[in-house]
């Protein structure tokens, strides 16, 4: 299990990185924590000829507030984002996610930027930053242009990025209201696995509190990509914390139309419709017991 | 017996630090100059004929020293305890993995990459991996000697099973499986051979059994015994997978032919594929009792799947066939095992050796007859169970007994009268009890027993030699602790040299919870004629009689009066000088006195002393999703007396998680043939998340045959681990697991079958 031998390339600085990038074309990997490339290119499934790493472009490793927005460096490591404070006040979904991830060894190295191009369908990060309609910001020698993350995968494996393009950064709007959100995670031991489903589930009050405004649920791990189940959302969307309650197994239950999951190894694929089902209900109850009447209100 | 000094005190590792601050030299870690790199070409087929070999493209890779096939071995069939081995396949290959050619090369990588230029034709054959398709009639034979792919037969039959089972107001039978697991030890199996200008071959191994292993390597190599040297450097555990491993050999092959030293370490796929897993067992079990809950008559058949060459499944099966029939008061036992090829892995040891699998069907089977009796099953255990003192039904002699002890003080420490008074609802609890061994008579076979060797030198540094190796598991220590004891010194004194076949005893090694009362006899042996060695100089310098002379806190003094002494070192200065030089050597032995089992009754007291314990476990299981979460553990051992109770209760620890990974997660999947997780992301181990608390409780009855009164701990930490799990995902749900491991995913397929 060696690795193949490859050029390796350090890049000082994100014009550098789309300078190489453009020079040596479709057969160049991008390294960042290496948590997923180092292991495939051992097994031989990728097999880069160069590899550009980007462990000193450090002006990618940010979290930042932009009025309505804030802004995720692709650079940023799990470990820092589980622990930062912007994200723990805005999106505690995203920090409870990525603190999940593998191990403390895997979460101290590997990056947000990685773990969405490596575009596993059970990335962990994904749910939550779909729910959270999340945008991401692709750079190339030619320009940025900023996209939903929603249109970024486009299979397991595989996303909209050309060879000579890069994952910069991703950008999430706060919430403008009282907000909630949880991520609950199948795995088979209590760490160090991967997600066999993953459910994020966040919610906006209006203004009144009185009703839900918005509900927003990232399904990981149950279909060829990351998804969004819009039905059960708009089942659940507009009504009140008695309606909703009322509401909850019947949306729950439609969350599973979303989903398309394999069977393998980890789990059948019933098993995982079972768990979609039964996490989304039990995520869905706890947000709004949070929002309508919990003690854990976020502000 | 005067109070104990170092004996039953809690002692770190003595190796510890050397360990936690990266000091220690594994056998990865270890390099000889001129070292080559050796890497094996492994089949990717589960049965198949080669039809040709072409290595010459691999040995004009430049940097590639040697390269061999079937071709360059010495073409021998030997094995530890069946001759169905050959260094690398002859004509054919028998599982996924099994060992076709290697390379050795200046680096690794450029072993790797010649492994590619290897070109080897194949004719693949039908296989079968299942251990009970194997035996069906017209299945593809692996070896075709061996009608019906049976590579062995046991059969025990005693009392009157027919009778007994006439006699039972309840009788109880089920299938059972237990599963292939891995014993996931750090360091991967694989060794550095050299050899001299005479041939001889020294290898760098991490062995349990550094002796039978040279006499087993001597025969595939075509050498005598002492043209085999293996020395045993510090290694990354076992857990009963490191014993005979065909990657040693290859290395020694390759070493040959190029005349360097080579370095073959498995990598972690490699050792997944072909280190020696747990043997996968069928067992059917049929269980009697009285309407009072006295256990009748026991019958088994255990299908035991060997993989593609027996390592020692055979004996595995055989243990697994009456073992465990000498925890209860059984009469009348009758037991059929079969050994059986098929085209995986080689399976053999790990942690059990074969009760573990059995502990587990006959402790779930008594859970059921419990229930069925509606009797405590805790109280089942105590009406059934041996004693000190008893003879049980295969004439094994317990000595001291204390599984009634360690039943009731389990059961109080975890509330168990109050948890199954008050039950909640998917909530429970579940007991299991097992015995062990310390030795096991019938798998020793020339003889059993140890011996030591301890050397003073002139500055007092005590080094112990033994012939039981330390994997991790604390072995060193322990010597360290019983030479210490007898000697009169502080532990930091003693030191024990790693075993090496031109220096050590000629030790059995490291298996069947054997070291601590085996080789700690024998160490204490040779720390006594070391003492009386000793004791002559010291009477010397003190004016008196050497069956007078005492040793403590290093001093020598005359029985009776401590005040007057002579320091420890300048006794063995002393003893240096009158000797011009010559350091002072004890050497001893200890004969167990046990017996082989006759062979065809297996009557015989096999071990000089048996170990016992009782575990329970407290589990919820999430009803909506089939999670199982352990709550709770007690483990009560009786281990004679703990020389190190801090280690004692590690290793406690240590079998109970090992012993819950088994029951919850832990599972080698066969698909067509070849291993579909060999990895650890999809080949799950607990972590310390996974880990419940683990309440371990010390029975200390002193054993008369043991070191200080010790017995094993080893094995039975882990053996009833899994049934005590599995009872109390029964007591919770009243789902019966009859096959390992239990995933969420099936207790909720259970769940949903019921009438809501």
């Amino acid at each position: 299990m060696r690795i193949r031998p490859f050029e390796y390339y350090t890049a000082i600085n994100q014009s550098d990185v789309l300078d190489k990038l453009a020079k040596y074309g479709p057969d160049t990997k991008v390294v960042a924590g290496g948590t997923d490339l180092v292991l495939a290119m051992k097994r031989k499934t990728i097999l880069p000829r160069v590899v550009v790493s980007l462990h000193k472009v450090r002006e990618l490793d940010f979290v930042r507030e932009e009025d309505s927005r804030v802004c995720i460096g692709a650079l940023t490591r799990h470990a820092d984002l589980a622990m930062n404070t912007t994200l723990n006040d805005n999106f505690p979904i995203l920090c409870e996610a990525v603190s999940l991830i593998g191990s403390w060894q895997i979460r101290n190295v590997a990056t947000i930027g990685g773990n969405l191009c490596n575009a596993s369908p059970a990335a962990d990060s994904a749910p939550p930053l779909l729910a959270l309609d999340a945008r991401v910001v692709i750079a190339s020698s030619e320009g940025e242009d900023e996209i939903p993350l929603s249109s970024f995968f486009t299979g397991p494996g595989a996303t909209v990025l050309k060879s000579n393009q890069l994952l910069k950064e991703i950008v999430v709007e706060r919430p403008k209201t009282r907000s909630a959100g949880c991520y609950l995670k199948l795995m088979r031991k209590k760490a160090g696995d991967l997600s066999l489903v993953g459910v994020a589930f966040q919610a906006e009050t209006d203004q009144a509190g009185e009703k839900l405004a918005r509900v927003a649920i990232g399904l990981g791990g149950v279909a060829p990509t990351p998804v969004r189940s819009p039905e059960t959302e708009a089942m659940l969307t507009g009504l009140s914390y008695d309606e909703a309650i009322k509401e909850i197994p019947e949306a729950a239950r439609a969350a599973v139309r979303a989903t398309s999951p394999i069977a393998d190894i980890r789990a059948s694929a019933d098993y995982r419709r079972t768990i979609v089902e039964i996490y989304v209900r039990r995520a869905a109850e706890k947000i709004l017991g949070t929002l309508f009447n919990g003690e854990d209100i976020q502000k | 017996m005067r109070d104990l000094d170092v004996v039953g005190q809690s002692y770190p590792q003595i190796d510890a630090m050397e360990k936690a601050m990266g000091k220690t030299k594994f056998v990865s870690d270890l390099a000889l100059p001129n070292m080559l790199y050796g890497r094996i070409l492994r089949s990717p087929y589960a049965h198949a004929r080669i039809k040709h070999i072409d290595i010459s493209k691999a040995k004009s890779l430049t940097g590639v020293k040697a390269v061999v096939a079937y071709a360059d071995t010495p073409g021998i069939k030997f094995g530890p305890r069946t001759e169905d081995w050959t260094i690398l396949a002859s004509d054919k290959v028998r599982f996924c993995g099994d060992e076709v050619a290697a390379v050795a090369a200046v680096d690794e990588d450029i072993a790797e990459g010649a492994l590619d230029l290897i070109k080897v034709e194949y004719e693949e054959l039908p296989m079968v991996s299942d251990p009970l398709e194997a035996m069906e009639p017209d299945v593809p034979l692996i070896h075709e000697d061996k009608p019906g792919n049976i590579a062995f037969e046991f059969k025990i039959d005693v009392g009157d099973v027919d009778e007994a089972f006439k006699n039972s107001y309840v009788i109880y039978e089920d299938r059972y499986y237990t599963n292939q697991v891995y014993q996931a030890y750090l360091e991967p199996m694989g060794a550095i051979a050299d050899v001299d200008l005479s041939g001889r071959i020294t290898f760098w191994v991490g062995t349990q059994i550094p002796n039978m292993m040279r006499m087993t390597y001597a025969k595939a190599m075509g050498v005598s015994p002492d043209s085999i040297r293996v020395i045993v450097p510090d290694y990354g555990g076992a857990f009963g997978a490191k014993m005979e491993n065909n990657v040693h050999l290859v290395a020694a092959v390759l070493a040959q032919k190029a005349g360097y030293p080579v370095k073959m370490i498995n990598t972690r796929h490699d050792d997944f594929i072909a280190g020696n897993p747990r043997v996968p067992m069928y067992i059917d079990i049929k269980l009697g009792a009285t309407r009072e809950g006295i256990l009748t008559g026991k019958e088994v058949r255990v299908v035991g799947g060997a993989g593609a060459r027996v390592v020692y499944a055979h004996a595995i099966v055989a243990t697994a066939c009456y073992r465990a029939d000498s925890l209860y008061r059984f009469k009348h036992v009758r037991s059929k095992g079969y050994t059986v090829y098929t085209n995986t892995v080689p399976t053999s040891c790990f942690r059990g050796f074969g009760n573990a699998q059995m502990t587990f069907v006959l402790e779930s089977a008594l859970d059921t007859i419990a229930d069925q009796l509606d009797i405590d099953p805790a109280e089942l255990r105590i009406k059934n169970g041996i004693g000190p003192d008893e003879v049980s039904i295969h004439g094994w002699i317990i000595n001291s007994c204390g599984l009634k002890d360690c039943i009731s003080k389990a059961t109080e420490a975890a509330k168990w009268q109050e948890k199954r008074q008050l039950k909640k609802p998917f909530r429970g609890i579940g007991i299991s009890c097992c015995n062990h061994v310390s030795g096991n008579r019938a798998f020793a076979r020339e003889f059993d027993g140890a011996g030591g060797i301890v050397r003073i030198g002139r500055d007092g540094r005590v080094t112990v030699y033994a012939g039981e190796s330390d994997m991790g598991q604390g072995q060193k220590t322990v010597f360290a602790q019983i030479v210490a004891e007898r000697l009169g010194v502080p532990l930091n004194l003693v030191h024990v040299a790693i075993v090496d076949t031109d220096f050590s005893p000629f030790g059995l090694g490291s298996f069947a919870t054997r070291g601590t009362l085996m080789g700690g006899n024998g160490v204490l042996a040779a720390a006594d004629d070391a003492f009386k060695q000793l004791a002559d100089v010291a009477a010397e310098m003190l004016e008196a009689n050497p069956n007078d002379i005492e040793c403590s806190n290093e001093k020598f003094f005359v029985k009776g009066s401590p005040e007057r002494n002579v320091p420890f070192k300048d006794v063995t200065e002393k003893a240096t000088f009158v000797r011009y030089g010559s350091p002072v050597v004890g050497t001893g032995f200890y004969n167990p006195g046990t017996e082989l089992p006759d062979a065809e009754t297996k009557y015989g007291n096999i071990s000089p002393a048996y170990p016992f314990a009782c575990q329970v476990a407290e589990v919820e299981v999430d009803p909506d999703t089939g999670q199982i979460k352990v709550l709770n553990f007690v483990a009560a051992h009786d281990i004679g007396r703990a020389i190190n109770p801090m280690a004692t209760e590690g290793q406690i620890q240590g079998g109970v998680i090992q012993g819950l990974g088994w029951a919850l997660m832990e599972n080698m999947v066969t698909e067509n043939g070849s291993i579909a997780n060999p990895d650890f992301l999809d080949y799950l181990i607990p972590t310390a998340l996974d880990s419940p608390n683990i309440t371990p409780i010390l029975v200390e009855p002193i054993e008369s045959s043991g070191p200080y009164g010790a017995k094993g701990i080893g094995e039975p930490a882990l053996n009833p681990a899994m049934s005590a799990i599995t009872n109390a995902i029964y007591n919770a749900t009243g789902i019966r697991i009859k096959e390992l491991p239990v995933s969420a995913e099936k207790i909720l397929k259970e769940l949903k079958k019921r009438p809501k």
